[in-house]
């Protein structure tokens, strides 16, 4: 009987140390690099030429987060519309502004570089674009009183694990025909807490989307302060140029286009003509 | 044909050369108001050569060689050049002055409505039995462009979001075509066949 209650001892022992050890208490890290992003293949520097970047106001901003490495990397495809709806609330008031287009990550290209940023500034139509990358990493740890998990009751009662979640977020403004980056703005935050063992998992998220919300918040007043500042430079700085648009809705970008069926019609009528007979009056 | 027509050949290849090269180049050569009043003449001839889409590039480069292959062998192919030249920068001028709302501009269709008009004039005095088909592409392109300048938008054309079609070029490119063939210091050459 002693050596029975003995092994069902043990037994318990093992069976509670694999309920607990079956949470991660480690770190864990997502990340979206605009260097990752835009130069995916860099072995070396990229070059820089000296290029006029012009403006033409008001300018067309699309904003959008970097593509993450990995599934589920970065806040969610809502949260992400949200906070960048955030953004563009915040810029509506300049008339310098024409428009703002909140990009969704579904159309960047993980590792996609400028050529898929030119894709998706055609697409909307956006002469500059805000990618927004982010760092967060989040430390969990456990307290003393994660002791009282071993009564299993306790893994539902007592806030034995604690998080502290560290995010940056960082808009880098470029201008996609240059490709020059015109301006950037961080934000950080960092929200801490604790938890029980059984909601660590729904805390801890709602930690990580709060710490890109306060990021994202920091971030703004920052994006507008430069911006301030990239007005003053592009003033004295001859390597941007500024232009106003006079032309209204119709003719600011002009395009002679012929279209396919008038192109294919014109070949079958050189083709045609190509192939007559000259007739008998002379020119 | 083919030899007969060495500059059409030549610009096609660069309008499809161009548009593989991305956007930055394209940038760098198409027709920029400010740009060019900075001194930046080059894109006086070049902004005739890139275009904003391969589709755009596609259509407007097919459009210019099968014309350039009706007009070069007609009019001789230094004159053809000469014409193009002179023409390129008379449509960019033209546009200067006649769009200044216009800030940007891409496209070889101008050109092609030029070598169009060339073509077909000189078409209409050799080949008389192609009149009928003359007439009917005459029209079109009338019909076009004149839809184009009422209705400011783009016929039979998928030009990207934000691109306006430029109907002053279209309508440049016809006056010059016009004059280069109705010019007294034009001689026609003798076609090839027949």
């Amino acid at each position: 009987m002693k050596r029975f209650l003995t092994l069902f001892c043990v037994l318990a022992l093992l069976a509670l140390g694999g309920c607990a050890s079956i949470f991660d208490h480690g770190g864990k890290r997502q990340a979206g690099s605009i260097v990752d992003y835009l130069y995916p293949d860099a072995k070396e520097p990229p070059k820089m030429e000296p290029t006029v970047t012009r403006l033409r106001l008001p300018v067309r901003v699309g904003i959008a987060f970097v593509p993450g490495a990995g599934r589920g990397a970065g806040p969610q495809e809502a949260a992400q519309a949200q906070l960048l709806e955030r953004v563009k609330a915040s810029f509506s008031q300049y008339d310098y502004i024409g428009s703002i287009e909140v990009i969704p990550s579904a159309y960047l290209r993980p590792r996609g570089g400028f050529d898929n940023l030119d894709q998706v500034a055609r697409m909307f139509n956006v002469d500059v674009i805000a990618l927004v990358s982010y760092d967060q990493i989040r430390f969990n740890d456990t307290n003393r009183l994660a002791v009282l998990y071993w009564t299993v009751v306790g893994a539902y009662l007592i806030k034995g694990d604690q998080y502290d979640v560290q995010t940056m977020v960082d808009a880098a403004v470029f201008d996609v025909r240059s490709r020059k980056l015109l301006f950037r703005a961080p934000g950080t935050s960092q929200v801490k807490g604790s938890a029980t063992m059984a909601g660590y998992g729904k805390e801890v998220r709602g930690a990580a989307a709060d710490g890109y919300v306060q990021a994202v918040d920091q971030m703004i007043p920052q994006l507008q302060t430069q911006l301030a500042s990239f007005k003053e430079r592009a003033k004295s700085d001859p390597a941007i140029l500024v232009e106003r648009s006079e032309g209204g809705k119709h003719g600011e970008r002009g395009a002679g286009g012929i279209g396919w069926p008038l192109a294919l019609l014109l070949v079958l009528l050189a083709m045609r003509v190509g192939a007559a007979k000259p007739g008998r009056r002379r020119v | 044909v083919f030899r007969g027509a060495p500059v059409t050949l030549a610009l096609g290849g660069i309008c499809l050369l161009l548009a593989c090269t991305g956007e930055p180049v394209a940038a760098g050569l198409a027709w920029e108001r400010s740009a060019i009043l900075h001194g930046e003449l080059w894109r006086l001839w070049t902004g005739h050569l890139v275009h904003f889409t391969a589709s755009h590039a596609g259509a407007d480069g097919l459009a210019l060689v099968a014309l350039g292959l009706l007009a070069e062998p007609l009019t001789g192919s230094r004159r053809y050049a000469r014409i193009l030249a002179g023409g390129a920068i008379a449509i960019s001028l033209g546009l200067l002055a006649l769009a200044p709302g216009l800030h940007e501009f891409r496209g070889a269709s101008g050109l092609a409505v030029l070598s169009a008009v060339l073509g077909g004039v000189l078409a209409w005095r050799r080949h008389p039995a192609s009149r009928p088909m003359l007439c009917c592409a005459a029209l079109a392109l009338a019909s076009k462009t004149l839809w184009e300048a009422f209705a400011h938008t783009a016929a039979f054309t998928d030009l990207p979001a934000g691109v306006d079609v430029a109907w002053q070029a279209h309508l440049l490119g016809a006056l010059l075509g016009a004059i280069a063939a109705t010019g007294r210091r034009l001689p026609l050459r003798r076609a090839s066949h027949g």
